[in-house]
């Protein structure tokens, strides 16, 4: 992962924390067959995740353009060192105890010029958990923003702390 | 974390893996107040830990002495390079998507001359995490011990793998 900068000033500016920390998020199932196909490697992902998560225990929370409680929030994301024809972001929401398991993003595989931004969006706490491929980021600082677009990289979040971790996510392709 | 040496050899001899996957484990609450009390500082967690798990969604496994499962399984365990007067082992088994939050064990600050270890029984796989203060412990093989004997450096682990992680844990004091 590369560190690109800090964008503290713009998370003060935008309220981002203050609108977040008042929002449930959206619930999301960790098992989600449905999204898991159409592609080889997401197949085979989900035979993998089939003996330990098919029960569907477990779920993450998530805030995106769709989401009941964004509507009413309105915010200009950051600017970026990269600019693409194509933008998605989302805010990824884990409640204490709540992670998504190892996966990839094939679906990132088939689109051009693909650029990842991942926002941390407070300083990293014992038991804020990414995993990148066998890296581990800690001891970051709210704003801290990295890139990490290989999408065949095995990655996943989890929190086994005590505070909600929030992060926000950007792809962006031609 | 310093790492001891690699028992694989013991691992296959006393048929470790063979028994483990044939066996449910213990299930334990990740949240367990009765467990930390009596220390300011385990009280400190308690408290930290309450808001995002007293509500007992969570629980890993774990084996120890007194485990059902263990009753006929006879075992020696494997030859560690400090002796104690009191040797504990237990072995936790994490299911996908199993964890325990982030904590220490203060309790261990008040015995002479403690030793902790851990042993990964498995390769390590991606989503198999160990954290220990802002670290994580990747790429081991089955049967690696490491030291690590500071009971106050913050420490948990996670599954947010595929396959079932267990490992071996051995505490020794005078």
């Amino acid at each position: 992962m590369k560190f690109i900068r800090n964008y503290k000033s713009w998370m003060e500016e935008q309220k981002i924390i203050e609108h977040l920390t008042s929002c449930n998020g959206e619930r999301s199932p960790m098992w989600k067959p449905d999204f898991y196909k159409g592609h080889p490697l997401l197949e085979k992902f989900l035979e993998l995740g089939r003996p330990g998560y098919s029960d569907n225990k477990f779920c993450f929370h998530y805030l995106g353009p769709d989401s009941p409680e964004m509507e009413n929030f309105k915010f200009t994301l950051p600017s970026l060192p990269e600019t693409r024809n194509n933008l998605n972001w989302w805010f990824v929401k884990l409640y204490p105890g709540e992670f998504q398991a190892i996966h990839v993003d094939p679906h990132l595989m088939e689109v051009k010029n693909l650029v990842r931004y991942t926002m941390f969006l407070q300083d990293w706490e014992p038991g804020h958990i990414f995993v990148y491929d066998d890296k581990f980021i800690a001891n970051y600082k709210a704003g801290d923003m990295f890139e990490w677009s290989d999408p065949a990289t095995p990655h996943g979040p989890a929190n086994i702390g005590f505070s909600t971790r929030h992060t926000l996510q950007i792809t962006m392709y031609d | 974390m310093k790492y001891i040496g690699n028992f694989v050899d013991w691992i296959d001899e006393q048929h470790i893996i063979e028994h483990l996957a044939s066996c449910q484990g213990d299930r334990t609450p990740v949240w367990q107040p009765d467990r930390w009390q009596g220390n300011p500082i385990l009280e400190k967690f308690t408290e930290m830990a309450r808001p995002g798990y007293s509500d007992n969604k969570f629980f890993f496994h774990q084996m120890n002495p007194k485990s059902r499962e263990m009753q006929d399984f006879k075992f020696t365990l494997p030859d560690l390079p400090e002796k104690r007067t009191n040797v504990n082992w237990w072995f936790v088994m994490l299911y996908p998507g199993e964890f325990q939050a982030m904590h220490i064990d203060p309790q261990l600050t008040e015995v002479d001359n403690p030793v902790r270890y851990t042993m990964f029984l498995q390769d390590w796989e991606p989503g198999h995490i160990f954290v220990y203060d802002d670290k994580i412990t990747v790429n081991y093989k089955a049967g690696d011990i490491f030291e690590w004997s500071d009971p106050m450096t913050v420490h948990g682990p996670a599954n947010i793998g595929y396959h079932t992680r267990y490992t071996l844990q051995i505490t020794m004091y005078d």
